[in-house]
């Protein structure tokens, strides 16, 4: 009479905890990556779009995007930089969709024959000087608006910046001073 | 110092953040009404950028923002049973294969290259001679129906279709230099008995080209197993 061993049964049990350890460990890591980043893309986020409800979805989808490819992260000291990247990129595909919408149904509400002409109290109401500088920002190579838009974020030192974008503080300078100076000769 | 050296410098120092001028700079500025007035409004716009980038740049994240953002990664991390849409789609479609599968064997087309089936040409049949005997054009073969099965997919090709009355055959390798050594055998001996009794040895120059012949008054019997 043959006697039956089951192997299987306890390997795959085996395989299962073990999963479930390496699925914890990164669940923690993740965590405290997170406490520590999540306002941060949520902010570049809001520097590109400065959309406060664009901005949190473009920060959710950066970070759930970063916790499905943690594991590629050898180096988890560069996450931030990681993530700084995936929201930049993130939020500036969604700023050119916003804008192709805006577009289209400015387009479709106003024909290009119309010329709406403003009153002279949507002049007085409206910041001129915030939408030449959005456009502005916009006409800036997006190296350097990112680089403006770190720089801006109160607690970070141009050496974080640098490391973030992983050139030297020197670059990081150089950047800043052209964006600083053509944003001033768009605005003059 | 003359005034466009000036104003480029003030521009490049307040670029660069400086918080003070270069001293010679600042002597320029302070003897030049129209330098201290560019200085002055550089300055301003200065700061009107700095301040405008920080605000978009530090906005507060909202309180919401990392409960939300963890409940998404449980529900991402969590296994997910559910069964895709495409599966039951995919099953249904291999099941509807596997069922139709014996009928589409046994009426789809076959091997093309090795028998061409056509349909009669109303020229060469006005000219089809009744006798019994053996003449040229076409070389019938008869059915097979019962050994369908152990003759494999050959068998479709020797089928008649309704409103055909001839049948044409383009065989290939072998069996094309053996119907060339049947043909040439029957041309000389009208006969099929004999014509079977005395093979015919085709030169070896012969490319397996057969010569046309018809068979009147052909009975097609199937063949059996005994036959076979």
């Amino acid at each position: 009479m043959q006697e039956l061993v089951l192997t299987q049964p306890i390997r795959s049990l085996e395989a299962d905890a073990a999963r479930e350890v390496a699925k914890s460990r990164k669940q923690r890591a993740f965590e405290s990556c997170l406490a520590e980043c999540g306002p941060l893309a949520f902010r570049i986020a809001q520097g590109v779009l400065r959309n406060v409800a664009d901005a949190e979805d473009v920060a959710q989808e950066a970070l759930l995007r970063a916790y499905q490819k943690f594991d590629r992260l050898q180096d988890h000291q560069r996450f931030r930089a990681w993530l700084v990247r995936i929201s930049f990129r993130l939020a500036l595909d969604r700023w050119r969709s916003v804008k192709r919408r805006e577009r289209r149904e400015t387009e479709w509400a106003a024909p290009a024959w119309r010329v709406a002409v403003p009153t002279a109290e949507q002049i007085a109401d409206s910041n001129a000087f915030q939408v030449r500088l959005e456009e502005a920002l916009e006409e800036l190579p997006e190296k350097s608006r990112l680089v403006l838009l770190l720089a801006a974020i109160q607690g970070y030192t141009l050496d974080e910046v640098a490391t973030m974008l992983g050139v030297p503080v020197g670059t990081v300078k150089s950047r800043l001073f052209n964006a600083r100076k053509a944003l001033a000769e768009k605005l003059r | 110092m003359n005034c466009k050296g000036c104003q480029r410098k003030i521009l490049d120092s307040l670029a660069a953040g400086f918080a003070t001028l270069a001293p010679e700079i600042a002597a320029h500025q302070n003897s030049c009404p129209a330098c201290a007035e560019f200085y002055q409004a550089h300055q301003k716009l200065f700061h009107s950028i700095d301040a405008a980038l920080q605000s978009f740049a530090n906005q507060p994240a909202p309180p919401y923002l990392l409960p939300t953002i963890r409940a998404r990664l449980g529900a991402a991390s969590s296994p997910n049973w559910a069964i895709p849409a495409w599966i039951p789609v995919a099953a249904l479609v291999l099941l509807a294969f596997l069922l139709s599968a014996p009928f589409l064997l046994r009426i789809g087309p076959t091997s093309v290259a090795r028998v061409a089936l056509r349909s009669p040409q109303p020229q060469t049949q006005s000219v089809r001679p009744q006798s019994a005997t053996v003449v040229s054009n076409v070389l019938p073969v008869p059915a097979f129906r019962k050994n369908e099965r152990a003759l494999g997919k050959h068998h479709r090709a020797f089928q008649l279709p309704a409103q055909a009355d001839r049948l044409q055959f383009l065989p290939l390798g072998d069996e094309a230099r053996a119907l060339a050594a049947l043909a040439a055998a029957v041309q000389r001996w009208p006969d099929w008995g004999d014509a079977l009794a005395h093979p015919v040895q085709l030169p070896s120059a012969n490319t397996g080209a057969i010569p046309a012949i018809e068979v009147a008054r052909l009975e097609v019997a199937p063949l059996t197993d005994e036959t076979w």
